[in-house]
């Protein structure tokens, strides 16, 4: 049942390959999260670097800009980009710029979502000597206030793997109990509810993952027609550690999958890593080999050895 | 042995979507068995199908609790599914599937679902929804002091003050009842900063 508990740089492949199907949502969750995980251990930089991802793909992303506020070191260079980004100096030229603001948002959102490629571009802000830090400090402090005084539910971080910690030790089915969802599993296949009778299904597989349970899961999968949980499902399971046999499998279904839905540049991926299996299959059996010699040849010098003596 | 064979035609033209004949086979169940409880279901899915959602959902409660109340625990299990599908904002349903599991012995079939259920609720970033489960999760056995404590963690992290204090103190009261003073002085000292901080 450990199969969400990828590691994180699985973590932020698989947000990446949600991103290339267009799974915004979830790819944006699994990088939060996973930036999440790296402050708590403490690798502030790959967190940046994850927070700064989510906002390449959603500029407005108010988790990863106030986490970024918070870890992100701050030189008098970012404080001059927080000043900008407030539109200090330049709120005339800005409003001009942009003539309508949605009411919803507020206006310190328009300010960060629009002028930051301005910033890019050049440091246009011109900061007055005497009243500076003052107003670095006024901003600073306002700016704290805000993220202080809304309380900060942030979901994506409550990972799964947090979850699933908690809780995992509780998931384990016994035989009578998998005999039962069988039958649960068999009443939903009656009813044509194959997703749920997926789900029921999984229990199974995960408790010994074959070949033969795996096709039946991705036949229920398919009868569903859900290539959602199609593609999530595989793509998870690939980053789980199984068998070899099944590891060829759900990558050889991931890119029949791709294929069937023309994503023709993630199919090649997966057919790199299906090659990468394959290889080390190779060379485990290559290595098999050699140890057999050795074994061979340390047997024919010993036998050599008693036939001298 | 009619209801089985009955069950087995509606499930044919369900799969083929063949609603008209699936509305003339229930309504020939209808006259020929007399107080037949999955009707209300198989009626709750064809209204469903009619575009009458608000009527096929209002029987397929019926069916589900109907169901429930006769030990039919996969046909209550399947017609909350339907319900979930349809309508996903109907939390007492949702939640009420897990108790379905529980019924059945399925305890862990039960976290199973409230896994996904939580999965489903974090990537909406429903924080209200989420609360609920965790709850859930903390009353299938709430002599799981561990467990309990673990939650408390997550209820923390979505902004329930209270709710983590009741947690935490409920947990201290049982092991001191326990006589074990220093675990419980321990989880005090530990998870009081959850709520304190806060």
């Amino acid at each position: 049942m450990r199969q969400e508990a990828l590691d994180l740089e699985g973590k932020v492949e698989l947000a990446r390959m949600l991103l290339q199907l267009g799974f915004k949502t979830e790819a944006l969750a699994e990088l939060l999260t996973a930036a999440e995980t790296y402050v708590e251990r403490g690798n502030n930089d790959a967190a940046i670097e994850l927070y700064q991802k989510v906002l390449e793909v959603d500029a407005g992303n108010k988790i990863a800009k106030n986490k970024l506020y918070k870890i992100k070191p701050r030189s008098a260079q970012d404080i001059d980009g927080v000043i900008s980004k407030m539109g200090i100096g330049e709120e005339e030229k800005e409003e001009a710029k942009v003539p309508e603001t949605p009411e919803s948002e507020t206006k310190s959102d328009v300010a960060v979502a629009e002028k930051e490629p301005e910033v890019a571009k050049e440091p246009v802000v011109e900061v007055p000597t005497e009243p500076e830090p003052l107003k670095v400090d006024r901003i600073e402090k306002e700016l704290l206030s805000d993220l202080e005084t809304k309380p900060d539910v942030n979901l994506a971080t409550i990972g799964i793997e947090e979850f699933l910690a908690s809780i995992g030790p509780l998931l384990k089915n016994t035989p009578e109990e998998l005999i039962q969802r069988r039958k649960i599993s068999d009443f939903f296949k009656d009813e044509g509810l194959w997703i749920e009778a997926f789900f029921e299904s999984r229990a199974e597989y995960r408790t010994k993952p074959t070949v033969e349970r795996l096709f039946k899961l991705l036949s229920l999968i398919n009868q569903s027609g859900d290539k959602d949980i199609l593609v999530t499902f595989l793509l998870t399971e690939s980053f789980a550690k199984r068998d070899r046999e099944v590891e060829v499998e759900i990558l050889s279904s991931l890119i029949a999958t791709f294929e069937g839905m023309g994503r023709a540049k993630e199919a090649e991926k997966m057919k790199e890593r299906l090659q990468k299996i394959k290889g080390t299959e190779v060379s485990d059996k290559r290595k098999d080999l050699q140890a057999l010699k050795a074994e061979l040849e340390e047997t024919k010098a010993s036998t050599e050895e008693g036939t001298k003596d | 042995m009619i209801v089985e064979e009955i069950r087995k035609q509606l499930r044919v033209a369900m799969r083929k979507k063949a609603w008209n004949e699936f509305e003339e086979i229930l309504a020939q169940a209808a006259s020929q068995i007399k107080g037949w409880n999955e009707l209300p279901y198989y009626q709750g899915i064809l209204l469903m199908n009619q575009q009458d959602t608000e009527t096929g959902l209002e029987l397929l409660r019926e069916a589900m609790v109907s169901a429930e109340e006769r030990n039919q625990f996969p046909l209550a299990i399947a017609a909350s599914a339907r319900i979930a599908a349809e309508d996903p904002k109907d939390l007492t349903v949702r939640l009420r599937r897990s108790d379905l599991y529980i019924a059945m012995g399925l305890v862990s079939a039960a976290y199973e679902y409230l896994l996904r259920e939580f999965d489903f609720f974090r990537r909406r970033n429903d924080a209200n929804s989420l609360y609920y489960i965790v709850k859930k999760i903390i009353s299938i056995d709430p002599t799981n002091l561990d467990l309990s404590l673990k939650m408390a963690k997550i209820l923390a992290r979505l902004g329930r003050k209270e709710e983590v204090r009741r947690v935490v103190e409920r947990a201290v009261f049982s092991l001191q009842g326990q006589g074990k003073y220093d675990e419980a002085a321990q989880v005090q000292k530990e998870y009081r900063k959850l709520y304190e901080e806060l």
